[in-house]
């Protein structure tokens, strides 16, 4: 198999590496960014039960992985956000338009049964996109 | 250009949606469930028997589609019950060997009946 050239696997400075998945990946100008959740750099969920807690640490981890990516919040063109049933979702919208400012990209909120880490109330996903070449 | 039509060998073809399509360097695959090649889901119950399938059925998209399981950069595995995660992850983890896509787990409220895990995956053709 060829390992396809223009691929960047980011693993950011100081997270936890999950198992089996790069935080993010360049494909060209496109960065697909793996679901984040409330933990720590050594892997430890952050804010028990606590939504603004949590937020602060997902959205600072969304910040983390684009940066070690050399892109910004600016440069988000998808967002998907996956709150647990009974999380308190205007604490975590509040941190995500801190985040994004005056940028506003598509967002789409689901509430699934639960995420794959235990105790996490919500996740992040995001698409980002910089012209590199 | 419109892409010719992708039609894996030996899966199932659903009667309403396309299992791949390329949007120009991205291909976009649907959810992949346990089903064989007469659509019957195999394995009900079983996560783990579940998950060699639809990975199965995942590598005859892809191939299909003339790409391999290092071309895919992204993937969301939908589970019902997170006790099925580690079933999930090994044969994820077998499939993409040291390569790495961002993965997103999810558990989910129901999938079909008896379906335990559905995978989807998005792949990027490699121009540079």
């Amino acid at each position: 198999m060829h390992e396809p050239r223009s691929f960047v696997a980011i693993y950011p400075e100081g997270m936890h590496r999950p198992r089996g998945s790069a935080h993010a990946m360049w494909a060209g100008d496109t960065l697909y960014v793996a679901a984040q959740v409330a933990t720590d750099g050594a892997g430890a969920l952050v804010g028990a039960g606590d939504a603004a807690a949590q937020a602060k640490q997902v959205w600072g981890n969304v910040s983390r992985v684009l940066a070690a990516a050399g892109a910004g919040p600016e440069d988000v063109v998808k967002v998907t956000t996956y709150l647990t049933p009974g999380a308190e979702g205007a604490a975590i919208a509040a941190e995500r338009l801190r985040v994004f400012g005056d940028h506003r990209p598509p967002h789409t909120g689901l509430v699934v049964a639960a995420l794959g880490s235990p105790g996490a109330l919500f996740a992040v996903e995001v698409i980002a996109h910089r012209v590199r070449s | 250009m419109t892409p010719s039509p992708i039609r894996p060998e030996g899966i199932y073809a659903p009667a309403s949606y396309q299992h791949a399509v390329w949007a120009g360097d991205a291909l976009y695959v649907a959810g992949q469930v346990a089903r064989d090649a007469h659509g019957v889901l195999v394995a009900p119950g079983d996560a783990a028997g579940q998950a060699r399938k639809v990975y199965g059925n995942l590598g005859a998209v892809l191939a299909a589609a003339g790409v391999t399981p290092q071309d895919v950069v992204k993937v969301v595995t939908y589970l019902v019950d997170r006790a099925d995660a580690a079933a999930a992850d090994a044969e994820r983890l077998r499939f993409f060997g040291d390569h790495r896509p961002p993965h997103t787990e999810l558990v989910i409220e129901a999938l079909g009946p008896d379906v335990r895990l559905e995978v989807e995956v998005v792949a990027v053709r490699d121009t540079r």
